[in-house]
């Protein structure tokens, strides 16, 4: 006799789409318990508990984001991985990886537990931490890089730290790719930065801001592809904010070298002409650099070398009241992310399928999970989304606990209206 | 998303002054009523009693997150010429809790009543800052943020161009030195290239110039001789010492061999060229003693031009806010 599962749900009439598989058709998704059991015809005997009506919808595979920030352990007043996590199963999230950077810092198997511990508990996406390549992201002594593998971190980054100096970083990506660690680095020679608050440039010049020149990005970067040639290691390159730096990703891949990258939403959106009003929201890390940029940025994932990522920072109010370079860095996009990205595609400067898989596809690929993907037997990690629908975000929608979110009050086209984790209805507009 | 500069939230609905934060983005009558207004200033400055009645019963705080003597005494006197109360507050920047310490302070201050606030901030954009969150109102004058603006020296600098030289579409004038770090510079940029003047230089190392400084609309010249040549008005700015220590300057000997305004150097520029300076200066790194002191100078007169100018913005300021507060009222 046959058990019937406690779960089954199906997903009508919906437009599924997962350019990866080539799927680009209406049909129905049957899902069992965690499961996509079908697509398009029933398994037999089928019943399902709930109905999910999808006509005149989009359904993805679920996002997943490369980098975000959730406040928690350590900075609460800024965000909890409930608040944060909540914000990203709105935006059709399913994986979500959170940066090492919360106090303390995750450089230990226990704190790597612990994170996704509490967003198991929390129950609205599942957070794959990136833990620290170095103790305390010190960038002195080598973290315990394989019991923070063992322990779920998909990747570990320095992420905004700089390193005690180029020996620790070979010697980081010597050790990781004997146990075919995931290194995920943003390039920035610290000395060149200096004290760079934005782009340097024209408006850098003109607001009296300190530059931080692009030469910072791309000197860094061609140090870590000579060690990632040399050691092997499996690196991505983690929001790149330049032309030139997607130039040496793609040549870099050309080469054969095991190199992927992804660029932060906000830099596909705005760039160093933002900062000219002194706008403490355009004080961010990675920088936005000039609007050459971030057309090649675009052009980049148009052309499937990027991955999109929120480089989600939510921050109090307080954080964000100061003059520009005394704010801290950052914004909060959770909230916002499917929608500004359904927007950049309604306003056609991405196309749907290259959007679709610089937020499946791509990201799976650099974190080398069985995810992003619409299968038969495949986990129902799912995104259902209008894309016609205007929505316009105001304080009172924010799950994130940062209000630093510089779609606020933007009407924005295509919305989020399901999410579905491991077969749980995680979110419902 | 449209492009707002610093400029903008510093006029009322009628376009008149209501902050004097930048130079930047003023009409080129606006500036020259500023002048003006100075002007009719001097005049009383040379007479016995020397305060008129434009700021009576107006509480004026002097805000200076970061050390001035000078800059703060000749506003506490254009102030008290304008018979306004003073209040000073020196405060020293706490490096662990910026913000916070800002916004508390203003809010402090804010429920003292206060008309006036005249800003000095380490950052570029504080004074911004403070005009956008502070009640309305409150007049904000700003008094050097940052790298970014210090427009009252710039518009004193103006006055004495025009009074020295006269009407500035004819003139050519560079300006020498650490252009990277000063907010002077940038504000003179501007308030030149309003005022009419098409021959705007720049001169000093590539390490003290900032990147697209062409997109002021200025020359730049690493090579003083050249950038000397023909020119009217010579602006030496100060150089800080530190700048030895920052991998910006090899020496204080080279930087006066190649950028230290010497009698020689002098001769290359238009005969009756004037010799400005912001101060304090540094004799013998940036000018030699006998160029300060000499009949090409008018250092002192820059200085003596601070009060009236000082007393101008800050008349036409609270103008300003009286104005919208009546079409408020």
């Amino acid at each position: 006799m046959k058990v019937q599962p406690q779960n089954t749900i199906v997903i009508q009439g919906g437009h599924v789409f997962d350019p990866q598989h080539s799927l680009d058709a209406v049909m129905d998704i049957f899902i069992e318990n965690d499961t996509v059991v079908a697509l398009g015809t029933p398994p037999q005997g089928f019943i399902a508990n709930e109905t999910i009506n999808a006509r005149g919808k989009m359904v993805f595979p679920g996002f997943i984001d490369l980098n975000a920030f959730l406040g928690e352990p350590g900075f609460s007043q800024k965000g909890t991985i409930a608040s944060e996590t909540r914000a990203a199963a709105q935006s059709g999230i399913t994986i979500l990886c959170s940066t090492p950077d919360s106090k303390p810092v995750i450089d230990s198997a226990t704190l790597a537990a612990l994170v996704q511990d509490k967003a198991q508990q929390a129950g609205y996406c599942r957070v794959q931490p990136i833990g620290a390549l170095t103790a305390g992201l010190q960038g002195e002594q080598l973290s315990n890089m394989f019991a923070l593998k063992d322990a779920g971190c998909v990747a570990l980054s320095n992420q905004d730290a700089s390193f005690q100096d180029s020996r620790v970083i070979q010697q980081c990506y010597h050790y990781a790719a004997g146990f075919d660690i995931c290194v995920f680095s943003t390039p920035l020679d610290t000395a060149l930065a200096h004290e760079g608050c934005m782009h340097e440039g024209p408006t850098s010049t003109h607001l009296g801001l300190a530059g931080n020149p692009v030469s910072a990005e791309i000197s860094s970067m061609a140090q870590q592809l000579i060690l990632c040639e040399e050691t092997g290691t499996k690196l991505h390159f983690s929001r790149i904010t330049s032309k030139q730096a997607l130039d040496m990703v793609i040549s870099a891949q050309q080469k054969g070298l095991a190199v992927t990258a992804d660029v932060a939403l906000g830099n596909l959106y705005f760039n160093d002409e933002d900062c000219a009003d002194y706008n403490s929201l355009m004080h961010v890390t990675p920088v936005y650099r000039s609007q050459q940029d971030r057309q090649a940025l675009l052009q980049g994932v148009n052309d499937g070398y990027l991955s999109i990522c929120s480089n989600h920072r939510p921050h109090e109010l307080a954080a964000k009241m100061a003059p520009f370079a005394a704010t801290d860095a950052g914004i909060s996009v959770l909230d916002s992310f499917a929608a500004a990205i359904f927007n950049l595609v309604d306003t056609g400067k991405l196309t749907l399928a290259a959007a679709i898989g610089a937020l499946t596809a791509l990201p799976a690929k650099a974190i080398d999970q069985p995810a992003g993907q619409i299968i038969p037997e495949g986990r129902a990690d799912l995104c259902i989304a209008d894309m016609k629908q205007a929505c316009e975000l105001s304080t009172e929608d924010l799950a994130s606990k940062g209000h630093n979110n510089p779609w606020l009050g933007e009407s924005l086209v295509g919305k989020v209206t399901c999410t579905i984790n491991g077969g749980h209805i995680v979110y419902r507009a | 998303m449209s492009l707002i500069t610093p400029s903008h939230i510093q006029l009322n609905e009628e376009g008149r002054l209501k902050h004097f934060l930048t130079t930047e983005g003023l009409s080129q009558p606006l500036l020259t009523e500023i002048l003006d207004t100075a002007d009719s200033f001097i005049s009383t400055q040379e007479r016995n009693v020397k305060t008129v009645p434009l700021l009576r019963g107006k509480t004026v705080v002097n805000l200076f997150f970061e050390n001035s003597t000078r800059t703060r005494s000749t506003f506490e006197l254009a102030a008290k010429r304008l018979s306004a109360n003073i209040l000073n507050l020196d405060i020293a920047r706490s490096a662990t809790s910026k913000g916070e310490t800002l916004m508390d302070t203003l809010w402090n201050l804010e429920s003292m009543y206060s008309d006036m606030f005249v800003v000095r901030h380490a950052d570029s954009g504080a004074a911004h800052f403070i005009a956008q969150h502070i009640t309305p109102n409150v007049a904000v004058i700003n008094a050097g943020d940052g790298r970014h603006a210090h427009p009252t020296q710039a518009m004193l600098d103006m006055l004495t161009i025009r009074r020295e030289k006269g009407p500035f579409e004819n003139l050519t004038v560079a300006i020498v030195g650490d252009i990277l770090h000063s907010r002077v510079a940038r504000s003179q940029i501007y308030a030149l290239k309003t005022l009419g003047s098409t021959d705007i230089r720049v001169i000093g190392p590539n390490t003290l110039i900032p990147k697209d400084i062409e997109s002021l609309g200025v020359r730049a010249y690493n090579n003083m001789a050249q950038g000397l040549k023909g020119v009217d008005v010579v602006i030496m700015l100060r150089l800080q010492k530190e700048r030895m220590q920052a991998a910006l300057l090899p020496s204080e000997a080279e930087y006066y061999r190649l950028f230290g305004l010497s009698t020689d150097k002098l001769a290359l520029a238009n005969p009756g060229a004037i010799v400005m300076h912001p101060g304090p200066i540094n004799r013998g790194v940036e000018i030699e003693s006998a160029v300060a002191d000499g009949p090409q100078s008018v250092i002192l007169k820059q200085v003596s031009n601070g009060i009236p100018m000082r007393m101008a913005v800050m008349a036409m300021a609270m103008g300003g806010q009286n104005q919208t507060r009546q079409e408020e009222g």
